[in-house]
């Protein structure tokens, strides 16, 4: 006899309000997970993953007026019009529950080991101690009387971990737990979920954008798009034969250690701004981006059939899916600008350090003795876990923080910068046009010139010259970003500084803005110092990599060399932290 | 309009207070040609009840009441209007002016702040009135010079923490600088908590222009100020309640309507 679900969703959908618009954020979703089982499910921003996330635990936002039909049935128990009790009972005994902001996500006035005693219950503390240590954190007994704010993010997500086991749930539900980590600390955190999960015998719904995150620990995967589950299947067999194309397009957009860096990355059928109208479309959510499109896609959504994986996929044509439908001619990188190879930035000798707290301690050294040259159309990375101090070392190239000690030259003028938060590097309150257009007023241009310039830019980052006069809180995050590239290269700079640009991206997005960052420098002749914390996308963009650790450079070497023959113990963890799918338990250190 | 009309609808309490304000300013502003008599001449015999004759009745002097309400409301609320206004301007330049410059310029001016606050404001305020004399611009200058200080440290705080936004970030890097940065891309980012401010500010303004009249320091009689016409025939309350409780209610419809207003103010930003 099989053993009933843990978590049963049957023909889901779910309305939210928004004023007076309502929005179909999840139509017919089904999809069932098992005791021991770790279920991914993948998707673009506004694809419906986090609501289904919500609709489970019962708690979609009043204010949305949500609308919720279908059946969710946690270890038997009807969640979907259940009263306030029962929905309570259900969360108290049989959810546990890991969000994205591990810090945000506990109680700041009370000591840890109170707020894991409401899980354990009547237990006797030691169980709480046990806990901390079967979640890899040191000193279990000293962090039980701690506060939140003294523990790093990892610890804390790991406190959570344990508070979501403690109480034996049934169901676990992950929603994006890894985003706010290191890296270093991601691997470690997904290596621990999976292995807790196995032992514990609970199932796992693990909502994720990566699919290198994913690959980690999930046992199946559930694709979304556009409020629908396209596919569900084994991961494994689903990587290997997509029966959906959306699945195969977002294969095709993943970077991981071995992309192909002689042709851009395959961003084709990904979404480009969050739509997440499930509703909208009469038929397949897809049709209007898939090249196997047929009338009677058209007509319906198609059904969820038998895939040639063994799962189940919702396409017409499922048969015919492979990699080879999105492969036309391989798209090609921009022919490289005959500008000189000039010097674009030279650092001597940089030294930061920030004067201790109080006046009394002593100042923190963040860099350290760091020397960088980089030339016009030369594309340098610099890799390194957070607390390297990449970021400083980025800042004060752009001259927004001045060294201690060094000397920062730019003979061909001054750089640029594209920050991580891209919504947030516009102005509210001005229209982008004009933010675009402040590097032209030194010019002297007339308006109409200026304003053809502006919209030359917007045009090469692949975005609607129209979009100049709308304000950035319209836009999504990708076209932020993009605007934020037409804003360095309305005149183009000699060296383009980049701020963990895609790092907050999903994985259609960053493939999307890599290939324009990689053809931008190109076309432009550009040097590009690219600031992130992964190695996949470092190798892919960069000529070289430089590795930063404690505020100095440990290893540099040409892009390829360094990811085959890492010399660094420092290289060496964060090539094991890049996800993927045999993630070492050796990964299990201690935080 | 249809759609103001509306969200107007769906918020019967803050369109009620904001109407309520409105129709203030509108008393203040047009207040001379609707009172019915002249605030300042003695029309019938003294402490006249409320008749049609007179609404609110006559004062201890045989002033029409009603007239002299209008009259001084108009001077209460514009006086603290303006001296709002002032405040704003001069905290928000002074705040500025040190953003922009920083360093030394910065730091002098956060202790000439720190000074102006430190100091017993209110009486400070009595003395100098006091000494250069009773007067309704005495008043408003010498309550601006005491008011400003908390416009300059509000919109300060605002500027810093906007100044280490990416935003501002960006356009610095963009080669945005100087007076530009601060008008188009900092001090927008002060606006909101400035408005909400001064809204709320505008209760404590006019119970501070109350007290002054109260105790003989605002403009001297027979000018019709709401707080001193409250003092001055305070003796009558026992005897002729409508004589002094009329100004004074006025006073209390005016703060609350500001107050309510300013918390309203505030939902609506915070909720942004």
């Amino acid at each position: 006899m099989i053993p009933a679900p843990v978590l049963d969703i049957r023909n889901l959908s779910v309305t939210l309000h928004r004023g007076a618009q309502a929005q179909t954020v999840l139509a017919g979703v089904d999809l069932a997970v098992a005791a021991g089982e770790v279920v991914a499910v993948l998707g673009q921003s506004g694809s419906g993953k986090s609501t289904l996330a919500y609709a489970v635990m019962g708690l979609l936002d009043p204010e949305a007026r949500p609308r919720i039909e279908g059946s969710i049935k946690v270890a038997g128990d009807e969640v979907i019009a259940a009263g306030p009790g029962q929905l309570r009972a259900v969360r108290r005994e049989r959810l546990g529950v890991v969000f994205q902001d591990p810090i945000g996500s506990l109680n700041p006035a009370l000591r840890v080991g109170d707020q894991l005693g409401e899980s354990l219950g009547q237990r006797p503390a030691i169980a709480a101690a046990d806990w901390l240590d079967r979640v890899g954190v040191a000193d279990p007994v000293g962090v039980l009387s701690a506060f939140p704010h003294q523990l790093s993010g990892g610890q804390c997500q790991r406190v959570m971990i344990a508070m979501a086991l403690a109480k034996r749930p049934a169901l676990i539900i992950a929603d994006e737990p890894t985003t706010a980590l290191d890296v270093v600390t991601q691997a470690q955190v997904l290596v621990l979920l999976r292995q807790l999960a196995r032992e514990e015998g609970v199932g796992m719904l693990f909502i994720t954008h990566d699919l290198g995150v994913a690959s980690v620990l999930a046992d199946r995967c559930a694709i979304m798009h556009r409020g629908r589950l396209v596919e569900v299947g084994a991961f494994e067999a689903v990587i290997a034969q997509p029966g959906h194309p959306y699945t195969s397009a977002l294969l095709g957009a993943r970077f991981g250690l071995d992309a192909d860096k002689r042709h851009p990355l395959q961003a084709a059928g990904m979404e480009t701004t969050p739509a997440s109208a499930a509703g909208s479309a009469t038929g397949c959510g897809f049709a209007s981006q898939c090249p196997l499109v047929t009338e009677a896609c058209r007509a319906a959504p198609p059904p969820s059939s038998p895939a040639r994986h063994g799962g189940l996929a919702a396409c017409l044509r499922t048969d015919e899916v492979g990699p080879q439908i999105w492969r036309g001619a391989p798209e090609v990188w921009a022919p490289v600008s005959d500008a000189p190879p000039n010097l674009a930035l030279e650092m001597a000798g940089i030294e930061k350090a920030f004067p201790g707290r109080g006046g009394r301690r002593a100042p923190t050294t963040v860099l350290n003795g760091i020397n960088l040259r980089i030339r016009r159309g030369e594309s340098v990375a610099l890799v390194g876990a957070s607390g390297s101090g990449k970021s400083t070392l980025l800042r004060i190239a752009a001259g927004l923080t001045a060294p201690t000690a060094g000397d920062v030259v730019l003979p061909s003028g001054a750089a640029q910068v594209v920050f991580q938060d891209a919504a947030g590097s516009f102005t509210p309150w001005l229209s982008i046009g004009e933010q675009i257009g402040e590097r032209l007023r030194p010019l002297g241009l007339s308006a109409a010139e200026r304003r053809a310039r502006i919209e030359a830019a917007l045009a090469l980052v692949g975005l609607d010259p129209q979009l100049a006069r709308r304000r950035s809180p319209s836009l999504s995050g990708g076209q932020c970003q993009r605007a934020a590239l037409a804003r360095a290269i309305v005149v183009p700079p000699p060296l383009l500084l980049c701020d963990e640009a895609v790092s907050a991206m999903d994985m259609g997005l960053a493939a999307a803005v890599l290939n324009l960052i990689a053809n931008l420098r190109r076309k432009l002749g550009m040097g590009v110092l690219f600031v992130t914390h992964d190695l996949a996308a470092a190798r892919f963009v960069a000529d070289r990599i430089l590795v930063m650790a404690a505020g100095e450079i440990v290893e540099q070497g040409e892009a390829e060399t360094l990811i085959h023959a890492p010399q660094h113990p420092e290289t060496l963890r964060l090539l094991a932290a890049v996800p993927h799918r045999s993630a070492p338990v050796l990964a299990l250190a201690r935080s | 309009m249809n759609a103001a009309l509306a969200a107007a609808g769906r918020r019967p309490i803050e369109t009620t207070i904001f109407a309520v304000l409105a129709l203030i300013t509108l008393l203040a502003l047009i207040g001379p040609l609707i009172t019915p008599a002249d605030p300042i001449l003695r029309v019938d015999p003294p402490f006249c009840a409320p008749s049609l004759a007179h609404l609110f009745g006559t004062d201890d002097v045989g002033r029409d009441l009603l007239s002299r309400v209008i009259a001084g409301v108009q001077i209460t609320w514009l006086l603290s209007l303006l001296i709002i206004a002032l405040s704003a301007i001069v905290g928000g330049l002074i705040a500025a002016l040190g953003a922009l410059a920083g360093g030394w310029v910065d730091a002098g001016l956060d202790r000439l702040t720190d000074l102006f606050m430190v100091i017993p404001s209110t009486l400070i305020a009595m003395a100098a009135v006091a000494a250069v004399g009773p007067g309704l611009s005495h008043t408003v200058g010498v309550i601006t010079v005491f008011w400003w200080p908390w416009y300059a440290r509000i919109v300060r705080a605002e500027l810093r923490s906007v100044a280490a936004r990416p935003h501002v970030e960006a356009a610095r890097v963009a080669g945005v600088g100087g007076l530009r940065l601060m008008a188009r891309y900092m001090f927008p980012a002060a606006l909101p908590t400035l408005l909400v401010t001064a809204t709320l500010d505008v209760a404590n303004v006019i119970l501070v222009l109350s007290l002054f009249s109260f105790l003989g320091l605002g403009a001297p009689p027979p000018t019709p100020e709401l707080g001193a016409m409250t003092a001055r025939t305070l003796v009558d309350l026992t005897t002729h309640p409508w004589i002094p409780l009329i100004p004074a209610l006025a006073i209390f419809v005016m703060v609350l309507a500001a107050n309510l207003a300013g918390d309203a103010l505030r939902e609506r930003m915070e909720g942004l």
